[in-house]
């Protein structure tokens, strides 16, 4: 049977709808960053704050507080939020799980557990080795916190062939109790001023990354930007499972092992500087599937980024407003949107449809 | 952009899992435009088979050809282009739209952004409407009905414009007007365009009467000939029989042993 | 994500066990905690003779003869950097030599925990307790600790040997009620990190061990700490020797508070970093009082208030707008180093190098601070100390608990990567 009225063309719409939706969300990251730039603690008019970004050797207090708290904290907020974002389109794509990202399968809690472990080693190896691991902070902590999450990555991944979605969601928030159980008797022999280096990194904040650490952070989050965008294309067959990936003349094996990686390129790094981030990765790749209304991976790929970026700018700020006595945390504030979202998503999901 | 017209050849082929083979020494031939049914009972290494010839898993000894070109060895970018695949196996992806699903058809003939040409686009739309799925168009895939979906999938591999499209039970969810319907576009589609089509079904009667010849797996053997002359040699009737049932060569349908099905057949005459 | 963390409130001590995510609501857990209930009569009802003290304000004394004391408790329990939760915490305590008969427990006495006097095995969930009774010089009655954090040599071998058992880790948890029990103790002196652990009163209590809680922290004179060496002197029979080390530590107070006024004021701010941009500084009440008898000028200052916690929590533009120019800056000794290069080069504090961590005496090897321990009832150790960063000229005294921790110290650190 053939249908004589032709499809709706998507060739048309589909492109606008994405440049559209790029437009709107890039406008609204760039709304908020200026907000996040001009109010905090300390107010600033938009004017002075605009005057102070073509201006950066101005020595106000202002121009300090501008230039030396607020764009970094502003910059690291766009940076993870845009790694985070894209992370989770991996993920969901390869594990074709619409609930799986980094935190939710484990990944952040493989971190914590890589720098519970590091804080715990330098601990017993004494507190000279803990006082050097304060002051290199940003290598050590990134190592352990990488290496972290790479292992749980290798080991969400290996599982997320053998078990359904569901199951694959529990087993992560397990492995989240149990590296949280696990870190818990760890800090209990690390002594104080380790828990305190612990749980200062725990925090997740974007507010901690120094400008020297800069490089890294941004060097790594580009690299796995790059490999996403290689990944796109044959990520994409995956959509439909191993077999049909494969008969689209797809390396599963190879592409499994590439998504994988710049997954970690993308997550390991924000961990390592900012502490776990959660919900972002998971809840970002839906609003990029509602706004461009495909899950091709190409066009998700920036819409993720600049909704991630959107989500996390737009967080940090609602962490930094002046609060009476008590900051709000990040991660709570994350999870005050986002908890709702993946609520929702379990429950009306036509893709969790057979698999609750 | 058309394939060009190539016969499949199955040239001294064994296949199986491992190092046991589930069938051996298979010899056939089908030439451009063929509709050829792939039957046989549970177990008789329909899937097995048809993956081998789909370049999904490696022959054990012989080879598959499409055209001059062995199957087996050939590139993956170019076998995609050239092999469509269509399975039982519900793809599911979250916020999959049909429109997704039927561009990926057009995947290997794609840069390496992925980045979909007018031409593709044509395709697409084209495959929409040949698999009678322009309806779905715009939806979520895992929205549409079981159905349906499989409508979406043999539009992808429509729109692959493929030399050999392999489809592996697919009309099992589908209700009865749907499989006659699903058959008879496969059909006019490889005699429009000379794509081979070979697809596996327990639809026996249907198989049997529109298919221009039908693999008959059975016993590890492969039996290959026009319809009518399988039955009429009796080879449908020894690859199907059990205790209890057996296929009338003259009714083309099956009996209970001792008379005919009190129940209304699929296909009265 | 976070740990669990139970909230302390020892002095100036550093926010790492701030609630964090999840705010743990204090104030749900008890309606009605206080041994004694809000319906009894307040104090000042007993007939008898006040004793005065000095600067106390949460407990209160009266003599009612032949050595029986009535002591009444009350106080604010607030989480650390923010505001008191739940009713305040109210209890009587009826001191009874063992010599004298218990007087019927009716009238102003109903519901008062009576506890017979001299206390012979005395457990403590906190440090500052460990101090009392060695000033007073009987710490060899204490039959229980908090945890394996204690400074005292002494204390901690036998704690170490396990003679002297743990009711808890350290005082951020309910002591260990059935540790306890194996005491014997005649008396539980008991800080309330959270008004949660006010629950495991009656149940301590039940079991015949008085309980006296000790809400040092509520205490908005830092003073008003040290005149709870008097009342564990009532308790233990040592008040001679607890009344000479009060007008000891407070003459030095004195003497420490007159050099101080001799000289110009200097301004400082006391905040520690605590990660994420947060910052701790104390800010009012008892540390903000200490800060300015050292003739300092307390930057972020807050107007005192009884129901606040003497902490606050500030960000990192907070302290630059208002705190960039003081002269010194004292860090506790659990902040996390800073490690904005650009940020700590605007505060005037750090680029002339008058920047102090009160991480002396301390054995990080078992995460023991004398300055949480001896230095809760010495407030002239730090106060000396305070004069001589703010005053160097006047005090030639070596440091205590303060040590350098400004561009040359850290310099003396690795070099960084």
């Amino acid at each position: 049977m053939t249908t004589l009225a032709l499809p709706r063309t998507p060739s048309r719409a589909r492109p606008a709808r994405w440049l559209l939706g790029s437009a709107a969300l890039g406008l609204a990251v760039v709304g908020a960053a200026l907000a996040s730039l001009s109010y905090g603690q300390v107010a600033i008019p938009l004017g002075e704050v605009v005057a102070g970004l073509l201006d950066p050797s101005a020595d106000s207090t202002t121009a300090r507080i501008l230039h030396d708290l607020r764009l970094p904290r502003v910059g690291t907020a766009l940076v993870a939020g845009a790694a985070l974002g894209i992370a989770g389109v991996l993920m969901q794509a390869l594990l074709r799980n619409p609930v799986a990202d980094a935190w939710s399968l484990g990944l952040l809690a493989g971190g914590q557990l890589g720098v519970a472990l590091t804080v715990a080693g330098a601990a017993f190896a004494g507190p000279a080795a803990l006082q050097f691991l304060e002051v290199f902070r940003g290598v050590s902590l990134t190592a352990g916190a990488a290496v972290g999450v790479a292992v749980a990555a290798v080991a969400v991944l290996w599982l997320g062939r053998r078990v359904g979605a569901v199951t694959l969601l529990v087993v992560g928030l397990m492995l989240t109790f149990t590296a949280q159980g696990v870190v818990s008797v760890v800090m209990h022999f690390a002594g104080r001023a380790g828990g305190r280096v612990f749980s200062g990194w725990n925090d997740g904040t974007f507010a901690s990354v120094v400008p020297a650490e800069w490089p890294l952070l941004v060097g790594v989050v580009v690299a796995g930007v790059v490999l996403a965008g290689a990944c796109a294309k044959p990520l994409n067959s995956l959509l439909l499972g191993e077999t049909y990936a494969k008969s689209l003349g797809t390396h599963v094996g190879r592409l499994r092992a590439l998504a994988m990686a710049a997954t970690i390129l993308l997550v390991a790094p924000v961990t390592a500087f900012c502490g776990p981030v959660t919900f972002i990765g998971l809840i970002v790749p839906h609003v990029a599937r509602a706004v461009a209304k495909t899950a091709r991976i190409g066009p998700l790929l920036p819409l993720a980024a600049l909704a991630g970026a959107l989500l996390a700018v737009a967080a940090d700020f609602v962490v930094h407003l002046p609060w009476d006595q008590h900051f709000l945390h990040l991660n709570a504030v994350l999870a005050l949107v986002g908890a709702p979202v993946v609520i929702a998503l379990l429950m009306f999901s036509p893709t969790m449809r057979g698999l609750r | 952009m058309t394939t060009p017209r190539s016969p499949l050849t199955l040239d001294g082929l064994t296949v199986g899992y491992g190092q046991t083979p589930v069938l051996a020494g298979l010899d056939a031939r089908v030439e451009p435009g063929g509709f050829v049914c792939v039957l046989g009972r549970n177990g008789s290494g329909k899937s097995t088979l048809l993956r081998t010839v789909a370049g999904l898993q490696l022959a054990l000894a012989g080879e598959v050809r499409l055209g001059d070109d062995a199957v087996g060895p050939m590139p993956p970018a170019e076998r995609a282009r050239r092999i469509a695949v269509v399975l039982t196996e519900q793809a599911h992806s979250p916020g999959l739209m049909a429109d997704d699903v039927v561009g990926l058809g057009r995947q290997p003939f794609t840069g390496w952004r992925g980045r979909l040409s007018a031409e593709d686009h044509a395709h697409i739309r084209e495959a929409f409407a040949l698999a009678g799925a322009a309806p779905f168009a715009g939806r979520l895939f895992d929205d549409l009905s079981d159905g349906e979906r499989q409508r979406v999938m043999i539009a992808r591999a429509v729109a692959q414009r493929p030399g050999l499209m392999v489809l592996d039970e697919i009309t099992a969810f589908l209700d009865l007007p749907g499989r006659v319907e699903v058959m008879a576009l496969l059909r006019r589609h490889a005699r429009e365009t000379g794509t081979v089509v070979l697809l596996s079904s327990h639809d026996l009667d249907l198989s049997l009467k529109l298919a221009d010849a039908v693999w008959l797996l059975s016993g590890g053997a492969l039996r290959v000939g026009p319809p009518d002359a399988l039955i009429a040699d009796g080879d449908v009737g020894r690859a199907f029989d059990t205790a209890d049932v057996t296929f009338s060569a003259e009714r083309g349908q099956f009996e209970l042993r001792g008379g005919p099905l009190s129940s209304p057949a699929p296909h009265q005459p | 994500m976070t740990m669990p963390a139970p909230a302390p409130s020892t002095p100036l001590r550093s926010p790492r066990w701030t609630l964090r995510l999840g705010a743990v609501a204090l104030g749900l857990a008890l309606a009605a905690c206080g041994p004694a209930s809000d319906t009894e009569a307040p104090a000042g009802d007993v007939a008898g003779t006040p004793v005065p003290m000095a600067h106390a304000t949460t407990f209160s004394v009266t003599d009612l003869g032949e050595g029986v004391r009535v002591v009444d408790m009350r106080a604010s329990v607030s989480s650390w950097g923010g505001a008191a939760d739940g009713p305040e915490q109210q209890a009587r305590l009826a001191l009874v030599p063992l010599a004298v008969e218990v007087p019927a427990l009716t009238g102003p006495l109903a519901g008062a925990t009576v506890v017979r006097t001299p206390v012979e095995r005395v457990a403590v969930n906190y440090t500052p307790f460990e101090a009392m009774l060695s000033v007073l010089g009987v710490a060899d009655r204490l039959v229980a600790v908090g945890g394996t954090t204690s400074y005292d040599d002494a204390v901690y071998a036998r704690v170490a040997s396990g003679e002297l058992p743990q009711i808890g880790y350290g005082w951020h948890i309910p002591p260990a009620i059935d540790v306890l029990a194996t005491t014997e103790a005649d008396v539980l002196l008991m800080a309330l990190a959270d008004l949660g652990h006010a629950e495991a009163i009656p149940r301590i209590e039940a079991m015949g061990i008085p309980v006296v809680p000790m809400f040092l922290d509520a205490e908005p004179h830092y003073l008003g700490r040290v005149d709870y060496v008097r009342l564990v002197g009532m308790l233990t029979d040592r008040e001679a020797e607890a009344d000479s080390f009060v007008t000891m530590v407070t003459a030095e107070v004195d003497r420490l508070t007159a050099l101080a006024a001799s000289q110009p004021t200097r301004s400082l701010m006391w905040a520690w970093y605590s990660g994420g941009d947060r910052w701790g500084a104390a800010v009012r009440n008892a540390e903000a009082r200490l800060l300015r008898d050292a003739n300092g000028r307390l930057a972020l200052e807050q107007p005192d208030d009884p129901r606040l916690d003497a902490r606050m929590e500030v960000g990192t533009e907070r302290i630059l707008a208002d705190a960039a120019d003081v002269a010194c800056w004292v860090q506790d000794s659990h902040g996390e180093p800073y490690r904005n290069e650009a940020v700590l080069q605007r505060l005037r504090a750090w680029r002339e190098g008058c920047v102090y961590a009160a991480t002396g005496q301390t054995k990080p090897r078992r995460n023991a601070y004398d300055f949480y321990e001896m230095g809760a009832i010495r407030p002239d150790y730090l106060l000396g100390d305070l004069v001589k960063m703010l005053h160097p000229e006047v005090r030639p005294e070596p440091f205590r608990y303060l040590v350098p921790a400004g561009p040359e110290a850290a310099a003396l650190l690795p070099a960084a990567p």
